[in-house]
């Protein structure tokens, strides 16, 4: 993965995951970050960082924009939550415009 | 023998100017000549029949051809001349222009031929042709035909044959008659049948009777009436024949004056007592006298046929009719009532499409006749219009539509309008011929299309009392945009169908509108796949499955919460406790969308422990069961804020009061469904809630045209609380709060000025319209003004009020137009 397809996205705890800039474009909050013009950091070095968000949930995130991108390919899976991290999963998800 | 007849006709002012080349057109002049050639022209008088465009002369019998035509397509027997009267007279009957049958031949011819006097001799094959035309373009032709054949096969009755056909035309006209003439004409067989089958029987009845109802069978023809036509057929009265003779002299008489006129005499009576009717009417000068010997023919023919179908001419005010105009209308009346309900209009319709005139079709709805004196256009639109749709459903329009299209730039057009326009008689005579031709024309294009109708038209008949009844709405209700389009969905299939027909290429999707799309070659897979279910959906599905596992819902933002209740509430599944987690943590905002589960003590309790401080907006949809008075009172006043949005149902006065008190910001509140809701509620509502900028009274659980009681709440009562707290108020909603009045009234445009933006004064019916244009042109902020079912309102107001941003909204009938409209609240 060439570094120009990827971005970065740090959680809470610091822990950074780098995932296909196409998949981060299915969250419109990244999506905009990272297009938007002026000169922001996010978009200058890839970057974004989510002080609310845990790892876990983060992590979650990241498969489900993996996952949407299967989706809509078609090909239809089930994606599954775990109830424990529901709620947090829906504010972060809430919050990333997902 | 028809020449008799014929010769008489021919001097009759009947033919119009000379037919347009020999095709059906001719009639007119054969009918002329016919006399003579009636007999020769027998055979012509058979393609005369048929309108469609054979040569009305074909043979001797010029004028008259249509007529003798049919005579001749008789089998060749010497009444054939009456037949040829017949159909000339059911052509001239229409035609009106023929109008002048002679009535005189009639009466005399009737006796000759043996057929009863055939006196139609119409004016001319041109008559006959002209019939054919006019009545339904297409029936007319057809009729013809069949008639033709029958006649050819009815050895016995030339006449009748012929006066099938020309009653076919005249079915048209004769429709009209034959509500009347049923007794009228001694179609003792037919009557029977034509009874049964209101339109189409009386259409060929009418021919068979009333060959002189020619013009009004070719009005009904025009309709589309199969029936009439198989009538026609089914029924080759050779009595009938007689009868249309006599018929057909009236409609000579018309043709003198009012071509329309004419056409409505066509109605032809045939009976052979009508004989004795018809030479007095023809005697009658054709112009003035059509006129009145239509009207006496029609009463003739209404008074027999009253008799036998009990048809309820009731409004066989054709002595009323004056001579142009009336004429037209007395014939409808006629054919009103002959026909029972629809049927009779049709024919005016017929008779007046026929007249070459624009005669004002005014479609009676079943009976309702627009007695106008001239029928200038205007009135018969509406009353066609009833007509159409009363008679026939829709089945009516469309044939007259035909007929329109038929006629061509003849004032058939009214007949799509349903407003036959009446139109000097002297211009008639050769627009008169044109438009037969034209009219033949087209007939033999639709012809293939009312053949179809036959079962339509049987359901016509049957439904027609429920045509009738339909509520003939305000002139702003015709044709409604839906009929309209109907209309011209069926006209489209019928030329579809005629078309094939006639092009005899019979594929299968002949009747099917073809239409052209391929799908796109290319693949774009991408369309199937739908998009990816959002996560947080996702998550919250989740949720709601395993809501009981909830401990709290803290930090979760309030639009969330929201979505959660939502969801909750949607599932079912939401209880007090879960209500109690939401609403823990001082909200802002609380949305309940549906309270009804719980119950007095729990809503208590949970509100009770509910912080408030920071309540902003409650919303609690359906709490009618969890908010009794005291509850209300209890919870909400220890809500220091205002409460900006409140949406209950089935609260009473004192809760009102309540909400009054303690909410002196409340600036929305919606009292849907409030049974209850009187004086001293508005009252309360009023001193307590200064600033309210939104009310909403109207009972709608969803948000969607409210109709709503207010049972005890008169005009003074919200006029008072307008003037106390009206002065915010930015959308105001009093549909169909019935007692709202003047007063009301004042007090918006005094109070509500300044920024009354929207106003929903629907289905008060006592808002007139200077109160309405006072209000409008007072609240300078209004954007939109809602009135439906204000039928009241007038263009008084509408072109009255002098305020430019103000749309109106409710009262054309266009209210697609204004489905995007968002509703307030």
């Amino acid at each position: 993965m060439k570094k120009e397809d990827t971005v970065k996205l740090i959680s809470a705890e610091g822990f950074e995951f780098v995932v296909d800039k196409k998949a981060a474009m299915v969250s419109q909050t990244i999506r905009n970050m990272l297009t938007s013009p002026g000169g922001f950091a996010e978009t200058q070095l890839g970057e974004v960082t989510f002080p609310e968000i845990s790892t876990p949930i983060l992590e979650k995130i990241c498969q489900y924009f993996y996952w949407s991108l299967q989706y809509a390919s078609g090909k239809e899976t089930e994606f599954h939550i775990e109830p424990e991290i529901t709620l947090e999963l829906m504010m972060a998800a809430n919050y990333l415009h997902t | 023998m028809p020449l008799l007849r014929s010769q008489k006709l021919a001097p009759k002012p009947l033919d119009p100017p000379p037919p347009p080349s020999a095709p059906p057109i001719d009639p007119s002049t054969p009918a002329r000549s016919d006399a003579s050639t009636i007999s020769p022209s027998l055979s012509p008088a058979s393609s005369v029949a048929l309108g469609l465009g054979f040569d009305s002369s074909g043979g001797a019998a010029p004028p008259p051809l249509r007529r003798s035509l049919r005579l001749a397509s008789a089998p060749n027997s010497t009444p054939a001349r009456p037949l040829a009267m017949d159909s000339a007279r059911g052509k001239r009957k229409a035609r009106s222009r023929l109008s002048s049958f002679p009535a005189e031949e009639k009466g005399g011819e009737m006796g000759e031929n043996g057929v009863g006097p055939k006196p139609r001799v119409w004016k001319g094959g041109a008559m006959e042709g002209r019939i054919m035309n006019l009545r339904s373009g297409g029936r007319i032709v057809r009729r013809r035909m069949e008639m033709n054949g029958a006649e050819v096969g009815h050895g016995v009755e030339n006449e009748d044959r012929m006066v099938l056909e020309a009653s076919r035309n005249r079915e048209l006209a004769v429709e009209i008659g034959r509500g009347t003439q049923q007794d009228k004409k001694a179609e003792e067989g037919k009557g029977p049948s034509i009874e049964e089958k209101e339109t189409v029987e009386f259409v060929a009845e009418e021919d068979e009777e009333d060959l002189q109802n020619g013009d009004r069978s070719v009005k009904r023809q025009k309709l589309g009436r199969s029936k009439a036509v198989e009538v026609l057929r089914g029924e080759a009265d050779e009595s009938k024949v007689t009868k249309l003779d006599s018929n057909v002299a009236i409609p000579e008489l018309e043709k003198g004056g009012n071509e329309e006129i004419d056409s409505k005499i066509l109605v032809v009576p045939n009976s052979n007592h009508n004989i004795e009717d018809l030479p007095v009417r023809s005697s009658n000068s054709m112009e003035d006298t059509n006129k009145e010997s239509v009207v006496r023919y029609m009463t003739l023919r209404s008074g027999s046929r009253i008799a036998d179908r009990s048809t309820k001419v009731d409004h066989v005010n054709l002595d009323e009719v004056h001579k142009d105009g009336t004429q037209v209308h007395a014939k409808r009346r006629y054919s009103c009532e002959e026909k029972g309900k629809g049927r009779l209009i049709l024919d005016d319709e017929h008779l007046e499409i026929y007249s070459g005139k624009e005669t004002v079709v005014q479609q009676f709805n079943g009976g309702v006749i627009n007695s106008e004196p001239n029928d200038s256009g205007g009135a018969g639109v509406p009353g066609k219009g009833k007509i159409s749709a009363e008679e026939k459903g829709k089945e009516k329009m469309v044939i007259e539509e035909d007929w329109a299209a038929i006629d061509g730039i003849m004032g058939n057009s009214q007949m799509r309008a349903g407003s036959v326009r009446l139109r000097e008689p002297e211009t008639v005579k050769g627009l008169i011929e044109y438009r037969r031709e034209a009219e033949r024309i087209k007939a033999i294009e639709l012809a293939p299309k009312f053949a179809f109708f036959k079962s339509e038209e049987d359901n016509q008949n049957d439904e027609e009392d429920s045509d009738e009844l339909e509520p003939e709405a305000g002139p702003q209700d015709w044709p409604g945009p839906f009929s309209t389009a109907v209309k011209i969905i069926e006209e489209r299939e019928a030329r579809l169908r005629a078309r094939e027909s006639n092009s005899s290429s019979k594929t299968e999707k002949s009747t099917n509108l073809r239409i052209s799309w391929a799908p796109s070659k290319e693949t774009i897979s991408d369309h199937f796949v739908r998009p990816a279910p959002s996560l947080k959906d996702l998550s919250l599905k989740v949720l709601l499955d395993n809501a009981e596992e909830i401990e709290s819902l803290e930090g979760v933002p309030d639009m969330l919460k929201h979505w959660l209740i939502l969801m909750l509430c949607r599932s079912r599944k939401m209880n007090s406790h879960l209500l109690a987690h939401i609403l823990s943590g001082s909200p802002t905002e609380i949305y309940v969308s549906d309270c009804s589960w719980i119950a007095e003590d729990e809503f208590e309790g949970i509100f009770g422990k509910c912080d408030t401080t920071n309540l902003k907006a409650v919303q609690l949809d359906l709490c009618g069961r969890c908010l009794p008075d005291y509850i209300l009172r209890a919870t909400l006043s220890r809500s220091p804020c205002s409460l900006p949005s409140l949406t209950m149902m089935k609260l009473t006065a004192s809760s009102i009061k309540t909400i009054g008190e303690n909410c002196p910001g409340l600036s929305a509140i919606d009292l849907r469904n409030l049974n209850r809701l009187n004086d001293s509620v508005l009252g309360h509502l009023a001193n307590g809630c200064r600033l309210i900028q939104k009310l909403n009274i109207r009972r709608n659980a969803f948000r969607f045209p409210p109709i709503f009681h207010i049972i005890i709440a008169n005009d003074q009562a919200i006029a008072a609380f307008l003037e106390a707290s009206g002065g915010s108020l930015t959308e105001l909603s009093l549909n169909n709060v019935e007692k709202v009045g003047h007063h009301t009234a004042l007090a918006i445009s005094r109070r509500c000025s300044n920024h009354l933006q929207c106003l929903d004064l629907s289905f008060c019916r006592k808002m007139t319209d200077e109160a309405l244009g006072l209000i409008v042109d007072s609240c300078l902020s209004l954007r939109i003004l809602k009135i439906f079912g204000c039928t009241q309102i007038t263009n008084v107001f509408l072109d009255g009020h002098s305020n430019p941003l103000v749309k109106i909204i409710g009262l054309n009938g266009q209210i697609l137009d204004h489905i995007n409209i968002p509703e307030f609240l």
